[in-house]
């Protein structure tokens, strides 16, 4: 009967986890390049039921039958990487990548990935993020921009009308779910060299990427995860009610 | 990895606040629809994560202007200026320091010492490079041409030689046989250029600090100001008797203010979903 209650109170707590996540991806609808967080739950421990007939004379017959959960635990967070929906921006320095590639830029000697691509110039005309994260060529440099209007081409090489000034680095990742961790500020990390034969995509001028959050299904999910977690809640009470039930009535 | 009420409750809270933050810069954009030189903004939303609350929902990085170039229309005024392309026009601050413009609404005003200047409608005096060094007296009238030349319309005596013709209208020719030419002198309209007014530009004129009254400030983000003639590369030129229109499109404003006020239900709705969650574990033990 404890066992019950502990069941019913770790669903409590994982809907809990899940109702943050939710809330996460709520908060990132509007963000730029946002790959939302999805959850899975596992089954926690199980324990070995053992039968007792009741009585002492036979407690030599004790025997198994089966096992019993203890409840669910939260399992791996994954990313969902689809492609978000493409919006035309009409700023000649909004980039959006139709494909699996990410745009690589670097702060403090430390590289990052990202499908966020609303980029400016700094004061020092270098292509940067909105963080100031410099945006790297193929060579794995800062582009640095002329002071004129530049047209950026669908395999990211950036041109005026005389010369080619540099072309955008697109990277992209075999298993993008075991090879980058999020960090946050629209970013990933990279625990690995990028692939070379996964097809990066084409780049696109005047485009961002919006986040690849499903409404509808946000809000099915969150009725779920509420719901759920007043299920369990209503499995609590009732574990509560039996076990006040059986002390009062055994114990009177 | 522990999440709580209070953190869910925090990211709804922050939620609906940057929405609302973002529903602010919706609202100065469609109330400057019909501005002149007015660049659109838009609020940058970016993920958080921290240490602490592994998800910790979005926070807006910016608000970035968008440069984008405004449409021009004719006016017709004869003090109007639009720029097409790049750059900026400079205006003196009262302080000494200079802010920067896109709205061409200009005006010719007299300076106590009878002279004359050219004021930005903000009221204060545009930056002018005269080609005298000083302010023209207020006897002229000045006009403006295109590419920023400010000049006015002088009275010229000309000298022009004309074939001499006798009393009965034929022309006089000497031993030669050539034309006999005399010098007439007439009079005509001349345009001198008294000074031009010179376009300044940023690396990046989305950093630069918005003044209000149509200014614009430098900033360390936007880089360093540099000067130029309009009309010669990257500068923009600049159209006389026009004005450049607001960038803010009202379709794009209207659909991103739907976008906004369901981000915002959708909060509300999550805020809400888990107060009753909350509330059901308060009430777990009656």
């Amino acid at each position: 009967m404890i066992k019950g209650l502990y069941a019913a109170a770790s669903a409590m707590l994982v809907n809990l986890d899940r109702q943050q996540t939710l809330a996460h991806n709520i908060a990132n609808i509007e963000t730029i390049g946002f790959k939302q967080i999805l959850t899975t739950l596992t089954d926690y421990e199980k324990t070995s039921v053992i039968f007792s007939p009741g009585n002492i004379s036979h407690a030599s017959k004790l025997y198994r039958i089966g096992e019993i959960g203890l409840g669910t635990d939260i399992g791996q967070e994954t990313t969902d990487y689809t492609e978000g929906a493409i919006k035309a921006t009409g700023n000649p320095l909004d980039l959006a990548i139709n494909g699996a590639g990410f745009f690589r830029v670097r702060k403090d000697n430390e590289d990052y990935y990202t499908r966020d691509g609303r980029f400016i110039r700094d004061a020092e005309n270098n292509l940067v993020t909105t963080d100031g994260y410099y945006v790297l060529d193929t060579a794995g440099n800062p582009i640095a921009l002329p002071d004129e209007n530049i047209t950026i081409e669908r395999d990211g090489t950036i041109r005026t009308t005389e010369q080619v000034v540099g072309q955008i680095a697109l990277d992209a990742f075999a298993n993008p779910n075991q090879d980058l961790t999020r960090v946050g500020g629209n970013l990933f990390k990279a625990a690995v060299e990028p692939s070379t034969e996964v097809e990066k995509g084409i780049i696109g001028q005047g485009y961002l990427e919006m986040s690849n959050i499903n409404v509808s299904q946000i809000m099915t999910q969150m009725v779920m995860v509420s719901r759920s977690y007043e299920t369990a809640q209503k499995m609590v009470v009732t574990q509560d009610t039996l076990l006040s039930e059986t002390i009062s009535r055994l114990g009177g | 990895m522990s999440a709580s009420f209070n953190t869910i409750l925090g990211i709804f809270k922050q939620d609906m606040i940057l929405r609302v933050n973002d529903l602010d810069v919706v609202s100065n954009n469609l109330s400057n629809v019909n501005t002149t030189g007015f660049k659109s903004s838009r609020s940058n939303f970016q993920e958080v994560l921290e240490s602490i609350t592994p998800q910790g929902g979005s926070i807006i990085n910016s608000h970035q202007m968008l440069h984008r170039q405004g449409s021009i229309i004719s006016t017709g005024a004869p003090y109007d200026i639009a720029i097409h392309g790049e750059g900026f026009l400079s205006v003196l601050l009262p302080d000494g320091t200079n802010a920067y413009t896109r709205d061409g609404h200009l005006q010719v005003v007299e300076n106590p010492d009878a002279t004359l200047r050219l004021e930005h409608s903000s009221g204060y005096p545009l930056n002018v490079t005269w080609t005298d060094g000083s302010p023209p007296p207020n006897t002229v009238k000045i006009e403006l041409g295109d590419n920023g030349i400010i000049g006015h319309q002088v009275l010229v005596t000309k000298i022009i030689q004309m074939p001499q013709y006798d009393e009965n209208g034929n022309p006089v020719v000497d031993a030669n046989g050539n034309l006999v030419m005399v010098d007439r002198e007439y009079t005509a309209l001349e345009f001198v250029q008294l000074g031009q007014i010179n376009l300044t530009r940023f690396p990046n004129p989305s950093g630069l600090r918005i003044n209000g009254e149509n200014l614009f400030l430098a900033s360390e983000n936007s880089g360093e100001p540099a000067e130029g003639t309009p009309g010669t590369a990257p500068f923009g030129s600049i159209k006389t008797g026009a004005l450049e229109q607001s960038t803010v499109d009202l379709g794009e404003e209207m659909s991103h203010l739907l976008a906004l006020q369901r981000g915002l239900t959708l909060s509300a709705r999550g805020f809400q979903e888990t107060d009753k969650m909350l509330m059901g574990a308060i009430q777990m033990r009656r």
